[in-house]
């Protein structure tokens, strides 16, 4: 029995044990299930790219709650329940709470999610010749399960047991680039992560802290096979005049990693306005990988400057990639107005990588076709990395000053960065090791002002390097936001918010700029409480400019991205008598570099049968459109039918 | 370390029994429950469904929170002659048992710089069929009350989808508080969010890319939502990777494409068609598989 069917026999299990308090008469619950039916009109790959809704029945929303105010039902004294989107929605969640009073807390977590991606264009060198969708494709499912339970929970001490369990797996294409051209190939992948903790928590008048220490396990298993009919490849040119072509191709690849994984979180009271709180976390990764590959064709390699025509290739691998990090905070009321907090934070991580990578070319020729023979290479790669960031900060907070409250950050970021790359991996010499180190000062300070119905908040962030690792890495940046936020009652909300965002790279041979610009309006109009009217307003743009140097001439341009994005949304609530409609139409559309219009509608009517039982009907429209690539476009219609029934 | 963790955990929970002194007392409160209920009949009857509701055993009762109300009760129930927590004083007063959220809300809350106390998200009165966690609202639509930027984030057509049963924003964000910034939560090993759900792109990998060596997933990844295709935060892959990968004089970390790589040629303008592995690779020094 695999891990999936222990977990859905332990799911099955708890519900059956649970049942009886589930339907208790004391027991609340609210169920909404119905079907639904899903029409697309155009590309159905992006559609299910981007929404992935399907046909069938939905469990819109279960919620179940028991609380015995009296503890006199036993095993449990409180239940909570709620799963929503199983069925034909892309995801679905479940998660239950059940406990006994200080006896013990039992909480399950499970998430499935399908995972569907065909692009049309991107990433498709064959878009050009009308080949769509791109190819890189998949249909896979993920799914969650996070148990945990608690003996004594809030008690002196309280024992911890845990179980976490990702799996992800299913079907895909994606290519293969050998022998001088590219080859698409089917990948079926298996990739399980599982992790087993056990700890413990303590409180005492002045400590309270957790001990976790977890066991994680990874497994990937991957089979890759030359996709059917694909064995011509990207280029139908040929290589030195000889035809490149692949006949048959299968690949495994078994990784397997364990980490064991410590946690240790304390919160110590030092006097009654002063705290100090420490966490500290440290994981051992160990992996090991191995791959076979066995190939056959007429394929070129300009590493070896032969022809070849199958290559046998085994790889096998080790990791080692330790990590800590670990904080300590002291937060101190000085007094009733003002506060004070000092942190200081450290990170490691290293990684020492370690492959062999044996291959035999078979039936080589040279590129003037003589010298048949069989050729092996054996490579053996190193790489290794650490980098090491320590954070200091000191804040201060000045409260109720009247209306107003002001708080203030200076933060001190030390990065360093050490790598050694192989051989193997060197393009160009330079750039891709070496030791890197940079120092960033952060100051921050806000403030918000309470008057009446209004109130607003005002917050600044400067930050300046003293030099960059990455070219994306800024020098300066500075970060302003604003928000208003203004209610009458329950009447009417008007909230207004700002942000803008400017980085700057001064760095020579860099010149890295972007700004970023978003304002949004929300207003919520509730004359009535039978009747509401809501609409709003975002608009977001950035503009990012990046020098690049291009490959084929070493000439240096400038890469330049713009987004003009603007939302638009309205919708209303309205019921009358036994009728309630909730209506909503959006429209965003972008002008930059990308540009398109995404345009959602939306409507429900709900009929109240009678105080507790309800039936719904739902259409909702979603119309997607490129304007510099319609092949993408799709219009979906979504309709269904739900009844609730709450208790 | 690793035989050391057995230790350490035995120590210190020797610690914690030496202090020998017992958790935080439950709040106790004279249950006037039934008076209260007098007036507040569907208050006290939905209070009951609540974790609140479990007085009997030591839990919170209307007086825990309110005070006794005596004047309140004794004239006509005045609302000012009786304590209704809200603000500043509402927080300290839920930190008094809900002590774990006294570390976490106080230093590293976007939410406490902003003046959000607890009432604004939680309605300790719930109804029956209230949300989660007393949720005044669906955890997406609370977050949505005040952040109408980033639910417009959303509404961009790739990336991660709320509202259809996935995602919720605290899948990723810790609203009181997480250790990473913008209140992001980290993992069981202090590893950003996305690695919770994507656990494949953890690794290790013996020939890393990007992620843990010198930025992150957001380093090419726009997490609430896209006008680019998978999430990213450029159109074009070739620019995507040349924004690091170019001018390798000027000292920064990042290879530079050698000649061949002729960005004329569709081949070439999509990296990821021969360089797959771009999250990191066990068998490819270049990140071909």
């Amino acid at each position: 029995m695999n891990t999936h069917r222990i977990a859905i026999a332990a799911f099955a299990s708890i519900v059956v044990i649970l049942s009886p308090w589930a339907f208790a008469q004391s027991t609340s619950f609210d169920i909404e299930v119905g079907y639904q039916s899903v029409d697309v009109n155009g590309n159905e790959d992006m559609y299910r790219t981007q929404v992935n809704q399907d046909d069938g029945v939905v469990l819109r929303r279960l919620s179940v709650n028991f609380v015995d105010p009296t503890g006199g039902a036993g095993l449990v004294d409180r239940l909570r329940l709620d799963a929503s989107g199983f069925g034909g929605s892309p995801a679905g969640r479940f998660r239950l709470d059940v406990g006994l009073g200080a006896a013990y807390r039992l909480s399950l977590f499970y998430q499935q999610i399908d995972t569907y991606s065909a692009l049309p264009a991107y990433a498709n060198p064959m878009v050009d010749d009308g080949i769509v969708p791109g190819q890189h494709t998949w249909d896979r499912t993920r799914e969650l399960l996070d148990l945990r339970f608690e003996l004594l929970p809030g008690e002196a001490l309280t024992p911890i047991i845990g179980y976490r369990w990702n799996r992800y797996d299913g079907p895909g294409l994606t290519t293969y680039s050998v022998g001088n051209d590219e080859f698409r190939i089917a990948s079926d992948l298996e990739e399980t992560e599982k992790e087993f903790y056990l700890g413990l928590a303590f409180t005492t008048n002045r400590i309270q802290g957790t001990v976790l220490q977890g066991w994680r396990e990874f497994t990937g298993r991957t089979r890759d096979r030359l996709a059917a009919g694909e064995s011509i490849g990207n280029d139908p040119g040929t290589t030195l005049g000889q035809e490149i072509t692949l006949d048959s191709f299968d690949r495994s690849t078994r990784t397997d990693a364990d980490t064991p994984v410590t946690t240790v979180h304390l919160t110590g009271k030092v006097t009654e306005n002063a705290r100090l709180v420490a966490s500290y976390v440290r994981s051992d990764a160990d992996g090991d990988t191995r791959m076979s590959e066995l190939l056959s064709g007429s394929l070129a390699s300009f590493q070896i400057s032969r022809f070849f025509s199958g290559l046998d290739q085994t790889v096998e691998g080790r990791t080692e990639n330790p990590s800590w990090r670990g904080e300590l905070r002291f937060d101190w009321d000085i007094n009733h107005n003002l506060g004070l907090k000092l942190g200081y934070e450290a990170r490691d991580r290293q990684l020492e990588g370690w492959t062999i990578i044996s291959s035999l070319y078979a039936d080589t020729l040279n590129f003037g076709g003589f010298d048949p023979q069989d050729i092996s290479t054996l490579v053996e790669a190193k790489t290794g990395y650490e980098r090491k960031e320590s954070i200091a900060r000191v804040r201060f907070d000045v409260r109720d000053l009247g209306p107003v409250a002001l708080w203030a950050e200076y933060a001190v970021d030390d990065q360093n960065l050490d790598v050694s790359a192989d051989v193997a991996q060197i393009v160009l010499p330079e750039g891709q090791e070496g030791e890197f180190d940079r120092k960033i000062s952060s100051y921050s300070a806000g403030g918000s002002v309470h008057l009446g119905d209004v109130k607003v908040l005002l917050d600044v962030a400067s930050q300046n390097a003293d030099d960059i690792v990455m070219r994306t890495d800024f020098n300066d940046r500075l970060r302003l936001r604003g928000r208003v936020d203004w209610s009458i009652g329950h009447i009417l909300r008007l909230l207004f918010t700002a942000e803008s965002i400017e980085v700057d790279n001064y760095d020579t041979g860099v010149g890295y700029d972007s700004t970023t610009d978003r304002y949004a309006v929300d207003l919520t109009v509730t004359p009535t409480d039978t009747f509401t009217l809501r609409g709003s307003y975002d608009t977001y743009s950035t503009d990012t400019k990046v020098p690049i140097r291009v490959p084929q001439t070493f000439e240096i341009t400038s890469a330049v991205y713009a987004e003009d994005g603007e939302m638009l949304e309205g919708g209303l609530m309205w019921k009358i008598s036994i009728f309630t409609l909730d209506a909503a139409y959006s429209t965003f559309e972008n002008n930059g570099s990308f540009p398109f219009q995404l345009d959602r509608t939306s409507a429900r009517l709900a009929l109240d049968l009678t105080k507790s039982i309800a039936i719904a009907g739902e259409y909702e429209n979603w119309d997607y459109s490129e304007s510099s690539f319609p092949v993408a476009d799709y219009d979906a219609d979504r309709w269904g039918l739900f009844v609730r029934w709450r208790r | 370390m690793k035989h050391l963790t057995p230790i350490l955990v035995v120590g210190i929970a020797a610690v914690a029994l030496a202090f020998g002194v017992p958790g935080p007392a439950a709040a106790q409160g004279l249950d006037l429950s039934e008076d209260c209920a007098t007036c507040h009949e569907e208050v006290v009857a939905d209070f009951q469904h609540t974790i609140h509701g479990i007085a009997d055993r030591g839990g919170p009762t209307c007086v825990t929170c309110h005070g006794r109300g005596t004047r309140h009760m004794d004239e006509g129930g005045d609302p000012t002659l009786i304590r209704i927590p809200s603000d500043d004083d509402g927080d300290q007063l839920c930190r008094t048992c809900h002590q774990n959220l006294s570390a976490m809300f106080s230093s590293r809350s976007v939410h406490a710089d902003a003046s959000v106390w607890c009432g604004d998200c939680h309605n300790i009165h719930s109804s029956r069929h209230a949300e989660p966690a007393l949720l005044a609202e669906s955890a997406n639509d609370l977050c949505a009350r005040c952040h109408p930027s980033e639910t417009g984030s959303f509404a961009k057509p790739f990336g991660h989808e709320l509202n259809l049963g996935g995602m919720q924003c605290v899948s990723c964000h810790d609203p009181h508080a997480g250790s990473g910034g913008s209140s992001l939560k980290i993992d069981r090993s202090g590893e950003p969010a996305c690695l919770t759900c994507h656990a494949e792109k953890r690794g290790p990998f013996a020939f890393p890319h990007v992620a843990n060596v010198a930025g992150d997933c957001l380093s090419c990844h726009e997490p609430h939502g896209s006008t680019n295709p998978m999430a990213l935060t450029w159109p074009r892959v070739d620019q995507l990777c040349l924004e690091c990968h170019s001018l390798a004089e000027a000292g920064t970390f990042g290879s530079q494409p050698p000649s061949f790589h002729d960005l004329r040629s569709p081949r070439y303008r999509n990296c990821t068609t021969c360089h797959i592995a771009v999250h990191g690779s066990n068998t490819s020094p270049l990140l071909l598989k």
